[in-house]
């Protein structure tokens, strides 16, 4: 009885990939514009230490997002790669197919964390923190369907506040400033 | 249940269990230092396309992957022998084993090969010698199973080694790889796990740390067969809670003995009539009446196990025990039901004479773990028969 | 009722050993992974109170010691990591044995990371998964039954000089074994017995009750909560009761399997930082708290809080009890807990933050410092699988009845309306 061996690489899954880097520099970009409009965001940023850089993603090698909180307070998007910038605080899904039901609005924070879908390392006192940030912008850019999922208990702002806030988040977002 | 004065607990496998949970593979390689898995899979396996979802959830995991499918389990010690030799030679640095029953003892086998480069069996007798720490080895077991799986058992012709460090430290349970067996084979399944779980729950010395691992077996096992059994409360992927339940009733019995009603189960097969996993299920309730009366033992956590806390709680005190046993055997006669006969209520159902057992079950011993001496003959004169023993 | 979440991971891998001579059992379990000149990693209240003298009566003559360190700080320091380090290498030791709580054997992980790797620079393995192979053998002897500290895969090391917390986590950091004996905790003063097994308690009610709950580790919940009610208030009036003891042990260590799987939530998150801003003993915040978390997430997790009154108080109570009630006697029962655990230690067990002192006597959480709490807590991660939020005004709700001891008025909860 002879066994066939053969040997492959593992592959790679384009759309979910892709879907997922668009995704993330979306909300790159909206952290960086929420935290010059919302309070919320604007507060949680300036108790963050000067030069804090966190980053979200995938394991093993990607895409991420990367925040950094700059001198003034607010957040400057710093791209997709965790390299060369040292990150402080780094949230990685363990696979990519983990991050695509988040991303996707399948799995919320709370609920990927229960799963032990994520790994947070680095200074993880700022997690809450982070996560705090990250639901705050998906309020805004999401219609509320798809925010009540992603988010345990959606708020009850006003909600001129919340419209008003969410078209600013979006120009700011696509215009990149 | 008193707590014992004295007992030791371990077990060295990592569930992984749903949704995605083939993705997590990569993952877990990574974390053991292994960056070439050699993945295998058996006939069964081969044949349901099992391998498909497995090889899939590596994507973008940037590694590289040996594969070899359809192995047959016929002459295990050569396969293993011939899966070393590829796995050294192509550099793999772990194993990942999509099958079930002999098929993992091999794969267990021969991750203990590959690990110490020892190629005879018998230098482990006893579990001498067998190093705390292998080669990863991740299982990924079917709902069709035979309980040894995720054990510290390795049965290899004729001979078993058995030991703690056997044990495989990673289980992936995804209902894209448990496959979707027939009622009676997952029927069977879940009666092979349910024997695993309440013998371990019902024995004088057991320990809160076993009966973790044993209670949630069995309670799986219970939802997978009163489900099969037409139970129109229980949804869910039926083979998922069976494959479940199997996989952790594995754990459960670990590198221990195996019980009474586990072993009179294969002795009883080995007369070709019926089944290992029928022939146990038809004597557990046997087996655990006869215990729980000699050691006076309350019965009455079955009702709590087979059923619900609320049923325990309603069910006056003095009838929990006798309760319990009777729900046991109404699950049976259930499954008669649902399955057309295939899956049997008594010894006899299955054309097997008295003597037949009797014979068959020779020179099983009953000792260790509370079984009262004597009494295999009134079992099996009552499992035959289909009468309660009181 | 099984409840089995979409997807879930559970390991558990720590050896237990169990038994009222379980220390006896060490020498064997040495001779498992080929070790034979431990050295014994312990505090000066653990020495002190001849616990080590009990320990190395039991190993006998059948293994060499390798030394004794028992000038472990409170909190894990990396001094003390890189003494303890440099006196297992001078002394050839090939084997760790931590005797004590927390931060004990978080210091043994950390000398052990140095002795392995053979390294000077613990920095480099601090993180997630930045270790790659098995460690040195460790054995963890708690003498404390309520962290269950000895299933955890993490280790924080502090730097003082650099005023940083170093995390470790890594399967290679659980022990190889932890060893429960009775007499470890036979001595332990009856305060201390009240607020560890009531912390134990907390880490199996919120594993069962929180997000990241499993069947197996709600296995574990379950039968600690058992023993701790079995078993706590028997040890309480009889504190050389061995057996009562030994179970005690066993529950917290389950617990911990169980938390160390499913997390905590808001008992905890408030607790920690009770600890760090009042310096409340984590015991005595768990025992405190318990009740308000169970209270509050009730209208998202109530259903589960009345499973527990079955483990809790036995299939009668759980039979009389109608099903739309038993969350709320559950938590009626932890109160009662607390009030016969208050009065069997003369007031030593505090039912409310404005019962807790500190050293000199003075109250430990004045008023005024309850916002200070309620900030920390947000920060603090084990927020992230309580099932409900909490913004600053329920921080403050619940802080100010737990300061009180009055009960939560459910009305208040702000996620609650929207629910229902
Ligand atoms: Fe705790």
């Amino acid at each position: 009885m002879e066994l066939i061996y053969s040997e492959k690489r593992s592959g790679k899954s384009y759309l979910k990939q892709s879907y997922i880097c668009v995704l993330l520099w979306f909300m790159g970009r909206a952290v960086q514009a929420a935290s010059r409009v919302d309070d919320r965001v604007r507060k949680e940023f300036k108790d963050l230490p000067e030069n804090f850089t966190f980053a979200l993603g995938v394991m093993p090698a990607g895409p991420h997002l990367v925040v950094r909180r700059t001198a003034e307070g607010t957040a400057r998007y710093l791209g997709h790669r965790i390299t060369p910038q040292p990150v402080d605080l780094k949230m990685e899904f363990k696979h990519l197919d983990a991050g695509f039901l988040t991303f996707t609005f399948r799995e919320n924070t709370p609920v990927a964390t229960a799963r032990d879908r994520l790994v947070v390392d680095g200074e993880v006192g700022y997690a809450c923190a982070v996560v705090r940030i990250l639901d705050a912008v998906q309020i805004y850019l999401l219609p509320k369907f798809i925010a009540r999922l992603a988010v345990k208990r959606y708020p009850r702002w006003p909600l001129g506040q919340k419209l008003l806030h969410r078209t600013r988040i979006y120009w700011r977002t696509i215009l990149g400033y | 249940m008193p707590l014992p004065t004295c007992f030791e607990f371990e077990c060295p496998v990592k569930t992984h269990c749903g949704d995605r949970a083939l993705e997590n593979i990569a993952f877990e390689m990574r974390a053991m230092n292994a960056v070439k898995p050699l993945i295998i899979g058996d006939e069964p396996a081969a044949q349901e396309k099992r391998l498909v979802p497995v090889l899939n959830a590596f994507k973008n995991a940037e590694m590289t992957l040996g594969v070899v499918e359809a192995i047959p389990v016929e002459d295990p010690a050569s396969v293993a022998a011939q899966l070393a030799a590829i796995y050294r030679d192509k550099d793999c640095d772990a194993i990942v084993a999509v099958g079930q029953g002999p098929f993992i003892d091999m794969a267990k086998w021969l991750n203990l090969m590959v690990s110490t480069g020892e190629e005879n069996p018998d230098a482990f007798i006893e579990g001498k010698g067998i190093p705390r720490s292998l080669r990863p080895l991740a299982v990924i077991p079917s709902a069709t199973a035979d309980g040894l799986e995720l054990s510290g058992y390795v049965r290899l012709q004729g001979k078993t080694l058995r030991s703690v460090n056997l044990m495989p430290p990673l289980l992936f349970l995804d209902p894209r790889s448990v496959g979707q067996p027939g009622d009676v084979a997952l029927a069977e399944t879940g009666l092979t796990a349910l024997t695993l779980a309440l013998e371990a729950m019902f024995t004088a010395d057991a320990n809160p740390m076993d009966v973790v691992y044993a209670r949630t077996a069995a309670k799986l096992a219970a939802m997978g067969l009163n489900g099969l059994a037409g139970d129109s409360e229980i949804g869910g992927p039926l083979s998922l809670t069976v494959a479940h339940a199997a996989a952790l009733a594995g754990c459960t019995l670990g590198a221990g003995p195996q019980p009474l009603a586990f072993k009179l189960g294969w002795a009883v097969a080995e007369t070709g009539k019926i089944s290992a996993a029928q022939a146990m299920g038809v004597m557990l309730s046997y087996v655990l009446e006869h215990r729980l009366a000699a050691n006076e033992m309350p019965a009455d956590m079955l009702l709590e196990l087979l059923d619900s806390a609320g049923r325990y709680a309603r069910t006056p005190e003095g009838q929990r025990g006798a309760a319990g046993l009777q729900l046991l055997r109404d699950l049976l006669n259930r499954l008669f039901e649902t399955t057309d006969g295939k899956i049997r209520r008594t010894l006899s159902d299955s054309g097997l004479s008295l003597q037949d057992v009797t014979e068959a079950t020779e020179g099983i011993s009953a000792q260790g773990k509370g079984n009262a001496s004597g009494g295999q003959e009134t079992i099996i004169t009552c499992a035959w028969e289909g009468r309660p023993i009181r | 009722m099984l409840h089995i979440p979409g997807y879930y991971e559970y390991c558990c891998r720590v050896n237990v050993v169990a038994g009222h001579d379980g220390l006896e059992k060490i020498p064997a379990l040495l001779e498992r992974v080929q070790a034979a000149k431990p050295m014994i990693v312990t505090d000066r209240g653990v020495a002190g109170a001849g616990l080590i003298d009990v320990v190395t009566a039991a190993l006998g003559d059948k293994v060499t010691i390798g030394g004794v360190e028992d000038d472990v700080p409170q909190d894990s320091s990396l001094e003390a990591v890189q003494r303890i380090a440099e006196a297992y290498r001078a002394n050839g030791c090939d084997a760790l044995i931590a005797v004590g709580g927390g931060s004990v054997l978080d210091t043994a992980k950390g000398a052990n990371i140095m002795v392995s790797e053979e390294t000077d620079d613990l920095m480099a393995f601090s993180g997630v998964g930045k270790l790659k192979r098995r460690l040195k053998p460790l054995i963890a002897i708690p003498t404390t039954a309520g962290t269950g500290s000895e299933t955890t895969l993490v280790a924080v090391i502090k730097d003082h000089a650099r005023h940083q917390k170093m995390p470790f986590v890594s399967y290679f950091l659980l022990p190889d074994a932890a060893v429960l004996d009775s007499r470890m905790t036979l001595t332990l003063p009856p305060a201390i017995t009240a607020a560890t097994a009531m912390d134990a308690l907390t880490h199996a009610v919120e594993a069962y009750t929180c997000l990241a709950k499993n069947p197996l580790s709600d296995a574990n919940a379950v039968s600690a909560i058992e023993l701790i009610a079995r078993h706590l208030m028997a040890v309480m009036q009889q504190p050389d009761n061995r057996d009562g003891r030994l179970a005690l042990a066993v529950a917290a260590t389950l617990a911990g399997m169980a938390f160390s799987n499913a997390m905590v939530g808001m008992v905890h998150n408030i607790g920690h930082a009770t600890g760090a801003v009042c310096g409340v003993p984590h015991g005595t915040c768990m025992a405190i708290l318990l009740p308000y978390g169970l209270e509050y997430n009730q209208h998202r997790n109530g259903h589960l809080t009345a499973e527990l009154l079955f483990h809790l108080e036995g299939p009668d109570v759980f039979a009389h009890t109608p099903s739309d009630q038993r969350a709320q006697k559950v938590i009626a029962c932890i109160r009662e807990m607390n009030q016969s655990l208050h009065a069997i230690t003369q007031g030593q067990h505090a039912r409310c933050l404005r019962e807790t002192y500190d050293r000199d006597g003075n109250r430990a959480v004045p008023f005024e410092r309850l916002t200070e709490i309620a900030a920390t807590a947000k920060n603090d991660p084990a927020i992230l699988l309580n099932p409900e939020d909490l913004d600053d005004e329920d921080y403050m709700m619940v802080l100010e009845h737990a300061w009180d001891g009055s009960p939560l008025n459910r009305a208040d909860i702000a996620g609650f309306e929207k629910k229902y």
